[in-house]
């Protein structure tokens, strides 16, 4: 009992001691002796950036259908650094693979559109994202042909998502910028 | 009482814990500590198709040998379809999902191409128009009907003018010779 006593005690005297190491970081007095009868004191803070990117959940494509909507990516809620956006990097094989025989595949790609602008036939690209409530749709885009070639069976593919904060390009501060190879 | 509000309580955790499980696994959001994530897309293709059949007029249609007005055909597969009039029909036209494939039946059949939607066999019959009535049999004219005399009596008895005509012509042609 004793021991746990002592232990508290010596716990909350390395409290203190820590607390008092911190307010003396920077000890400022002002006396008659100071030449000036003023001081400053400099309140620092940092706030780190936080943003929340929804991405489409999984989509079941119709038989047949040549245009599908994927959902959209937005940037829900952003707390940035200024000069700062999101990048949103999406990739796929352009391939949903037969379950049975991977060598059975239906080809598609993917359109987004943001701000009435549409790209179709993208695999892989990216999106700059700079504010909350920014988003851009997605679109699974599958030609005729590839319907009508493809064997019977069940199909899948992935979509891969990924976010960065990356510098926002200059000059485009109002809107979403997409970049695709 | 304290079981069963235990019981309920372990119920709820129960199922409070399926649901955060469930919601673990999807990936909508992404965050900084989260930067990456995927959607899948999936989709199926039938095994089959449903192939329907439209006929105007008399006859009928049988895929692969069976007959019917629908038809389930495997994907990719080529069934043939035998187009068959009834009697006193004639086949007029068939169109697969909208397109004229007359020209192609052999024999009142044809393959159909590799079937890969549901489609539609429309088959047109028109009736054959009827036969000329068959020539009356040969029964010695006791059915023949009744003359009327005039055309009868016409023939007969120029015939038989003609007969004295020319014998008069004769004999007075011989007595003149002697």
């Amino acid at each position: 009992m004793k021991k746990a006593i002592s232990s508290i005690a010596a716990l909350a005297l390395a409290g203190i001691f820590s607390v008092t190491a911190l307010a003396a970081a920077e000890p400022t007095v002002i006396d008659q002796n100071s030449p000036e009868p003023s001081g400053k004191a400099d309140i620092l803070t940092n706030v780190e950036p936080e943003f929340t990117v929804s991405i489409p959940g999984d989509t079941n494509v119709a038989f047949g259908a040549e245009h599908t909507d994927f959902g959209k990516v937005e940037l829900v809620n952003a707390r940035l650094e200024p000069g700062k956006a999101i990048e949103v990097s999406v990739e796929s094989n352009g391939k949903l693979e037969n379950s049975a025989d991977n060598t059975k595949t239906i080809a598609y790609s993917l359109t987004y559109s943001s701000d009435m602008m549409d790209v179709p036939e993208s695999l892989e690209f990216s999106v700059m994202l700079l504010k909350a409530g920014e988003n851009f749709g997605l679109t699974i885009d599958i030609e005729a042909q590839e319907w009508e070639a493809a064997a019977a069976g069940q199909y899948s593919g992935t979509v891969d998502f990924n976010i960065a904060c990356v510098d926002a390009p200059e000059g485009n501060g109002d809107g979403s910028h997409g970049d695709h190879p | 009482m304290k079981k069963k509000i235990s019981a309920f309580l372990l119920c709820v955790s129960m199922i409070a814990a399926s649901s955060f499980t469930a919601f673990a696994d999807d990936p909508a959001v992404l965050t900084p500590d989260k930067p990456g994530g995927s959607a899948s897309v999936s989709t199926e293709v039938p095994a089959a198709h449903k192939i329907t059949v439209i006929i105007k007029g008399e006859g009928r249609i049988t895929l692969d040998g069976s007959e019917g007005m629908e038809f389930d055909a495997a994907r990719l597969s080529e069934p043939e379809a035998a187009v068959i009039p009834a009697d006193g029909w004639k086949l007029l036209k068939v169109e697969y999902n909208d397109e004229d494939v007359t020209s192609r039946l052999t024999d009142g059949k044809f393959k159909l191409p590799p079937v890969n939607k549901d489609g539609v066999i429309k088959v047109e019959f028109d009736e054959e128009p009827a036969p000329p009535p068959p020539p009356p049999p040969d029964d010695g004219g006791k059915d023949t009907p009744p003359s009327t005399g005039v055309v009868g009596g016409i023939s007969i008895g120029s015939a038989a003018l003609l007969t004295a005509f020319v014998l008069i012509k004769r004999r007075s042609r011989n007595s003149t010779e002697k």
